[in-house]
């Protein structure tokens, strides 16, 4: 049994935040049926990366990655026949997860009033860029933007150039882990309450509570903490090994000593580091990114996994974050529309022929 | 006021530093009771004086005045107790028996080095869940090797993909949040799986997963199409102007990140050099990303010139997306922040009125409730007495033994 068998989820996501909500959920047993516009389908679909380079909407990289486990409907709720249609989909659903741009909901009367009076189990949550309210709440955003006004990239660095982004759209990525917490709490309180919530998700809040204790250090001090650049190293015969946190090096005094400059230099960096792990020293040697497909230890906790796609073949990607026997297990992220049988005839009791108008109609 | 998510869930807390710590921190944000258990030889490891604490000034007990532990540990209950002891351990046991998680982020085999695992656990309360945040993971080749958040991040990858082209630039220890946040997540899950079949379970994460779980979309050019990723800084693969200007003023930046034509047409205009719409190097993304580092500069002759505010005001004004690197202090006075009630003010009976970061999430009705972090050994006489129920007798006699102590030995 999954941790979120029976919870229906409908996901008006898009790119990166709301998507990486849905899968968190989608991975761990919700049933999460992602709805597309029959026009274009999700962004993610045109970012990419694609094999040769070659846009297809059925081949994207980063799609792939976000969508896993989903269900896959399109529907034009942006028309009234549409938006009924995604309203009776809400009436049988436990959370709805959205990133629209703050207000959009509610113009095509969707918002969360709307949909507790439809519903008032339902639990909305809302992703922005900068969140519902308050004077920023129009702004544009993008990652980088996110990463610049919540904090981190102050931080990010060294003192003597420009302030950095982590790679990725990290924010994102933490703004939907956050949203999936906030979205569990509430499932939770539900139980006692039988009442759903509205939860706002400000992506420059989230940014802003993982900072290292800075804000709080300015507040006690008011020293502004400025950018220190990568953790104290040694240098092997091919490369580097990070060293004990300067605070703990004491700890391991004895320890790092040993590691001498001139002897180190003889020694690869790997062979250094398992060696070290022998007398616990907790050091590690800088590897690229594409060395993890390969780390034994990733290997032999199945932490990739192999997946079909019937228009990309074998593909590699992550199965969970954490171990917990029969909690995930990875499925493929939805071709567009993949499930619009499955949900409108099944879940909703449309006949084949009225899916035929549907479809004729433009609406799905 | 209506409850807060998480009332009546009681988490015992065994974090240290930084990822086992934020875990039950946000847990705490959405109302669980965390108690953290501390030994009697104190928080750990102290920085010496400087800007973590109040005024610069450690105190008497810097120990209750550290901003890194004060942050991470709001709106929890800390009591001391030895668990080196047989009778610090039955104590333990007596806890855990009224509790419904254990979360712990130590070296791996210390909780079986002190006959705590998860068997054991279960002996005393049947559907325990136990979280269990490590390095490297509890099973596989790396089991009992250590690390901290550096150490995982240089050996996810993450280090080298932060940087400048030609140097490396990480800053913010990122393993740790990105596994606190997980282990969240995973104890949310875990709560929701003992609704559904009655049962705990033992959640083993690690810090390299959590890392590379964040870091996949990075690979998929590898995998898809054999290209090896290279540290990009702030530029974007496809899109361009994307990165961070110089602005007026000593070490101040702002951030522009162009998505389309039409932002490309009002970022020229708004920088008083509309001709440079019709510029043939920079008509088409393509275009613009082939000449990136002539364009980056004209956009910086341009930003030089004024205050990251005036350039975010103007630009946000007609639809560009952009935005001020903001330092710490100017966070703390962000008017966003403060109308939408990020902020709060808390008071500390040791470290004084700051205002904090609040909960990261806006609840509907629930509204979160921030207490300062606890001073040490503060919530002893609740949790013994109060929870378990001891005499004042059995407490004395805990604390002559040296099993539970009111401040930190030396």
């Amino acid at each position: 049994m999954k941790p979120l068998s029976g919870i229906r989820v409908v996901e008006l996501g898009e790119h990166v935040s709301a998507p990486f909500c849905g899968k968190l959920l989608a991975d761990f047993g919700a049933e999460v049926v992602k709805v597309e516009l029959p026009s274009r389908g999700d962004i993610a679909r045109n970012c990419g990366p694609f094999p040769k380079d070659k846009p297809h909407p059925e081949k994207s990289g980063l799609f792939l990655l976000l969508n896993t486990n989903k269900k896959g409907i399109t529907l034009n709720w942006k028309v009234e026949a549409g938006a009924e249609i995604l309203r009776r989909l809400i009436q049988l659903s436990d959370v709805v997860v959205e990133n629209l741009s703050p207000g959009t909901l509610e113009n095509w009367g969707l918002g969360y009033e709307a949909l507790k009076s439809l519903n008032p189990k339902v639990i909305l949550t809302s992703i922005s860029y900068f969140g519902g309210t308050g004077p920023y709440r129009g702004f544009r955003g993008a990652d980088i933007v996110i990463q610049a006004m919540g904090g981190l990239m102050w931080l990010t660095g060294l003192p003597e150039r420009p302030p950095l982004k982590l790679p990725g759209p990290q924010a994102d990525y933490q703004a939907g882990l956050f949203a999936a917490i906030a979205t569990l709490a509430a499932l939770i309180l539900r139980e006692e309450t039988g009442r759903g919530q509205h939860i706002d998700i400000s992506e420059m809040e989230v940014v802003a509570s993982l900072l290292e204790g800075a804000l709080l250090s300015y507040a006690y001090s008011e020293t502004i903490r400025k950018r220190r650049g990568a953790p104290p190293r040694a240098r092997c015969r091919d490369g580097e090994l990070i060293l004990p946190p300067e605070l703990y090096q004491e700890d391991f005094g004895h320890l790092v000593s040993t590691l001498s400059p001139p002897e180190l230099r003889e020694h690869a960096a790997e062979e250094v580091f398992h060696r070290a792990q022998e007398w616990r020293l907790p050091v590690a040697p800088i590897r690229e990114v594409t060395d993890s497909l390969v780390d034994p230890q990733l290997r032999s906790r199945g932490f990739w996994q192999e997946l079909e796609h019937p228009f990309m073949g074998r593909m590699t990607l992550p199965a969970s974050p954490f171990k917990v026997d029969g909690w995930a297990e990875l499925g493929r992220a939805p071709l567009l529309g993949e499930h619009n049988e499955e949900i409108y005839c099944g879940w909703l009791g449309y006949s084949k022929e009225e899916l035929a108008e549907l479809k004729a109609g433009g609406i799905i | 006021m209506p409850k807060a998510p998480l009332e009546g869930i009681r988490i015992i807390d065994l974090g240290r530093i930084y990822a086992g710590p934020l875990a039950t921190r946000l847990l705490a944000d959405l109302g669980a009771e965390v108690i953290r258990v501390e030994p009697p030889w104190g928080r750990g490891k102290l920085p010496g004086p400087g800007p973590d604490y109040p005024d610069g000034e450690p105190g008497e007990r810097p120990y209750n005045r550290l901003a890194f532990y004060n942050e991470l540990n709001r709106n929890k209950c800390a009591l001391c107790l030895d668990l080196a002891k047989a009778e610090g351990r039955e104590v333990f046991l007596r806890l855990v028996r009224v509790s419904d998680v254990v979360a712990e982020n130590f070296s791996p085999r210390v909780l079986e080095n002190l006959g705590l695992d998860y068997p054991h656990l279960q002996e005393v309360r049947p559907d325990i869940i136990l979280v269990s945040i490590s390095a490297y993971g509890r099973t596989g080749p790396y089991r009992n090797y250590i690390g901290f958040g550096p150490q995982v991040e240089a050996l996810a990858g993450h280090l080298k993909l932060v940087g400048y082209p030609d140097e490396l630039g990480a800053g913010v220890a990122y393993a740790d949040a990105a596994a606190g946040a997980l282990a969240a997540f995973a104890t949310l899950l875990a709560l929701h799986y003992r609704k559904l079949t009655g049962q705990g379970v033992h959640l083993d994460l690690s810090m390299l997963e959590a890392l590379s779980f964040l870091l996949a979309g990075e690979l998929l050019d590898w995998t898809i199409n054999g290209r090896r990723p290279e540290p990009r800084g702030n530029s974007h693969p496809h899109q361009a102007p994307h990165g961070c200007y110089r602005c007026r003023g000593e070490d101040r930046w702002v951030v522009i990140a162009v998505s389309g034509e039409k932002e490309w047409r009002a970022l020229c205009q708004a920088m008083g050099r509309p001709e440079l719409a019709e510029d043939g190097r920079f008509s088409t993304s393509f275009q613009r990303k082939q000449h990136e580092e002539e364009l980056n500069q004209l956009v910086e002759e341009w930003t030089r010139e004024h205050a990251p505010e005036e350039v975010m005001r103007l630009l946000q004004g007609v639809g560009v997306a952009c935005g001020v690197v903001q330092n710490p202090a100017e966070l703390l006075s962000d008017p966003h922040l403060r109308e939408r009630g990020f902020l709060e003010e808390v008071t500390h009976p040791e470290a004084g009125t700051h205002p904090h970061p609040g909960a990261p999430w806006k609840l509907g009705d629930t509204r979160p409730h921030l207490r300062p972090a606890p001073c040490f050994a503060e919530h002893n006489q609740y949790v013994l007495r109060g929870l378990l129920g001891m005499s004042p007798e059995e407490l004395e006699l805990l604390e002559r033994e040296g099993v539970v102590a009111s401040s930190p030995r030396d």
